[in-house]
């Protein structure tokens, strides 16, 4: 059951496929989101960082996240986890290029990102039988061709990153599900990590949550100046309590809990996205809350520095040296050092997450 | 070694190192940006009809919204100066009368609560911001903390016991709850004059009456007027009309969803593991009173949200089908849950709140133009 070692950084550009066209092609969009129309369907948006939609492609099920391609105007759509099919965007013209099934016995479960420069895929995905975590490696070049896999070195992979170092950060938020219902099965035993691997799928670095807090799953990550990384949690112990949900760490050092004082009940326990931008007056890591309708700010020490509210907040990106947030009542929403400015209210009801096209 | 807040333990703010232990520092305000809307934790809501609001980036002013500047006004308002009167006058009784077995001081508590109860649903704005709901109204408290902090606080020289060292202490001594426990629970009722317990009531009271005042002074002023004029420049909690409306119709719906889920839901437990000792108010025997009260606030809003008369008449009969089903209980402290046949009729009960639950969605929800949305209702 070993994965293959085969490393992903085997991959080479494509060379003998058609030309494909880039991102400005596409009204040059910095954000892909998923969204639900008015009429109940779906589809996958691209947004500039002034919340303009420039293209809008339908999928044929509500979506979760999606991963852009860092020159062609090429997304994959994810499927809500357990995905049984990803499929590939051509932005332009609007057509599926691929459909990506996962093989037997795996399947997606959230997020997935390009790397080697667009000529390989990885996306998060689960054992069907235990939840045991795997990261599909896909070969772009070769028309999306699976590869192989390796292991994520944990259950229930959410989120993956991609460091400037080639290293991938992996979210295993540690529980198992059950492939038909997402019945979570294990939540007593639960056991989170941030795990750090390199291309041959070897284990770096490993976080662990302490003992009373190994009930938060950590699923959403984002990467910050000079490997910085940090992670948004979801709290799966009992209701009563009140966890920090956000952790920052940087390989060597100890990782740091952050908090929010009388406002983190707000929280509701649950936060749906992170991101890390510059920030006008020094760096600064943001979550989101959408069952708090909040969004939480801190700085990259761990200093809780305010909250915006805003029903059904869940979508962050970095933006300039803020933020770009969406919301499930259609509300694009800039932020700026604390400071909410509406971009666009739309029609459409935005979906979990957006994703950078460009990332750090 | 403390490795994270536990609300109702201590108040914490800032980064926690995962390692070496720490203390429990007491922290200030927390800077809050006054433009969102702080949402209650259940319901999500999304425009039913889809269509951009051009307006967003001009700034242009929306209409103000007869339906909510409504029941602001008719209903939220007049609630939120009960609530402050109430507690205000409990404190001042407090002051005279700090004793567990003071008729005039629990009934100034009960009349607090009652009122409470009116206001409870209001989950958005000044009653969230710095989690001021958990500090009014600390409950469910399954993990036993409030006892523990409480034989702590009133542990405590009485003179270091005040109104504003209550702002930095753990929600779960402060508020009804807190005040519940120490004229009720016999751990606690058999104090005296110039005890630990005695200052704390009065400075538990104190507390609660300054955060009545802050939380309608809110909605007097500038949380009120955000929800009055969405669309405007610089409002980036409420975009559009429709917006303030499916807030408020969230927290109704969150806060039946409270009834369900935790009055009914929390003593129920399993059928094998029935929990009778938690019962709300069990110790005061307000139980079943207090859903009855809880129910009179939904109504009061969701009769002052209808914006029209068949919406009112259909959810005043609801409301009075299910408070018939309350009063029929006879059973005020839940006790019955642990036993088959009284467990089958909380559970009918529950089932009735459920079906209340429904017929709001059903008919307010379009009355209004809202329905239920994406994010908030099932996480990723």
């Amino acid at each position: 059951m070993r994965a293959t070692r085969r490393g992903f950084l085997a991959g080479l550009l494509a060379t003998g496929s058609a030309p494909a066209l880039g991102w400005a092609a596409a009204g040059s969009p910095g954000y892909l989101a998923a969204a639900q129309e008015p009429d109940g369907s779906y589809a996958l948006y691209g947004l500039t960082e002034a919340g303009e939609r420039v293209f809008h492609i339908p999928l044929p099920a509500r979506g979760h996240a999606g991963a852009g391609h860092p020159h062609r105007a090429e997304a994959v759509a994810f499927a809500r986890r357990p995905g049984r099919f990803a499929i590939v965007l051509d932005c332009v013209g609007g057509r599926v290029l691929h459909s990506l099934t996962p093989p037997e016995g795996r399947v997606f479960n959230g997020h997935g990102v390009y790397v080697d420069d667009g000529a390989t895929l990885l996306t998060a995905e689960q054992r069907v039988e235990d939840s045991a975590g795997r990261i599909g490696v896909w070969n772009v070049a070769a028309g999306y061709a699976r590869r192989g896999e390796i292991d994520s070195h944990g259950i229930g992979p959410h989120d993956i990153k991609h460091l400037p170092d080639g290293t991938l950060a992996i979210a295993n938020g540690g529980i198992a599900t059950d492939v038909e219902d997402r019945e979570k099965l294990n939540i007593d035993t639960m056991r989170p990590n941030l795990s750090y691997v390199d291309a041959t799928g070897a284990l770096l670095d490993q976080v662990e949550l302490p003992r009373d807090l190994i009930q938060n799953s950590i699923r959403h990550l984002a990467l910050g100046p000079d490997g910085l990384v940090g992670f948004a949690m979801q709290w799966e112990g009992p209701k009563s309590e009140v966890p920090p949900l956000l952790g920052l760490h940087r390989r060597g050092s100890a990782p740091m809990l952050a908090e929010a004082g009388p406002e983190q009940v707000m929280m509701q326990n649950y936060a749906g996205s992170i991101a890390i931008t510059d920030g006008p007056a020094g760096a600064e890591v943001a979550i989101t809350s959408p069952r708090g309708g909040l969004l939480h700010r801190y700085s990259t020490e761990g200093d809780f520095l305010g909250a915006v509210h805003r029903a059904d907040i869940c979508g962050l990106a970095e933006a300039g040296d803020g933020f770009l947030a969406s919301d499930g009542l259609g509300g694009l929403i800039a932020l700026r050092g604390g400071q909410p400015r509406a971009l666009a209210k739309t029609a459409q009801a935005w979906d979990n997450h957006l994703v950078r096209l460009t990332p750090r | 070694m403390r490795l994270f807040c536990r609300l109702a333990c201590s108040a914490l703010t800032g980064a926690v190192l995962l390692g070496p232990s720490f203390g429990t520092p007491v922290l200030a305000q927390t800077a809050s940006t006054d433009l969102g809307q702080s949402r209650p934790p259940v319901a999500s809501i999304a425009p039913t009809q889809g269509s951009d609001t051009p307006d967003a980036r001009s700034g242009t002013a929306a209409a103000g919204d007869p339906v909510v500047d409504h029941v602001i006004d008719a209903v939220i308002m007049p609630n939120l100066d009960a609530f402050a009167a109430s507690t205000a006058a409990l404190a001042q009784t407090a002051q005279t009368e700090c004793l567990a077995r003071s008729e005039p001081l629990r009934a100034a508590w009960a009349q607090a609560f009652d009122d409470w109860l009116m206001i409870e649903d209001y989950r958005l704005g000044p009653l969230e911001d710095e989690g001021r709901r958990y500090a009014i109204a600390y409950w469910p408290d399954a993990q036993g903390h409030r006892p523990r902090a409480l034989a702590r606080l009133i542990a405590t020289a009485p003179a270091k016991i005040t109104a504003r060292s209550m702002t930095t202490a753990p929600v779960s001594v402060r508020g009804l709850y807190a005040i519940e426990a120490l004229l009720f629970d016999p751990r606690f009722s058999n104090y005296t004059e110039n005890s630990g317990a005695c200052a704390a009531i009065r400075a538990i009271s104190a507390d609660l009456a300054d955060l009545a005042d802050i939380v309608r002074d809110g909605w007097a002023g500038k949380f009120g007027n955000t929800m009055r004029t969405p669309g405007t420049a610089g409002n980036s909690r409420f975009l559009d009309a429709s917006e303030p409306r499916q807030a408020l119709y969230t927290a109704l719906l969150s806060s039946l969803g409270f009834d369900i889920d935790e009055r009914l839901g929390g003593p129920l437990g399993t059928f094998d593991t029935p929990r009778p000792k938690q019962a709300e108010s069990r110790l005061s025997e307000r139980s079943l009173d207090n859903l009855l009260g809880a129910l009179d606030g939904h109504e009061a809003l969701a009769l002052g949200l209808s914006p029209d008369a068949p919406t009112r008449e259909t959810l005043s009969t609801a409301f009075a089908n299910a408070r018939a089903e309350i009063a029929a209980l006879d059973d005020p402290i839940l006790a019955g849950v642990a036993d088959p046949m009284g467990r089958f009729r909380v559970e009918a009960l529950q089932s009735s709140l459920l079906q209340l639950r429904r017929e709001i969605e059903a008919t307010l929800g379009p009355a209004l133009g809202v329905s239920m949305g994406l994010n908030s209702m099932d996480g990723d």
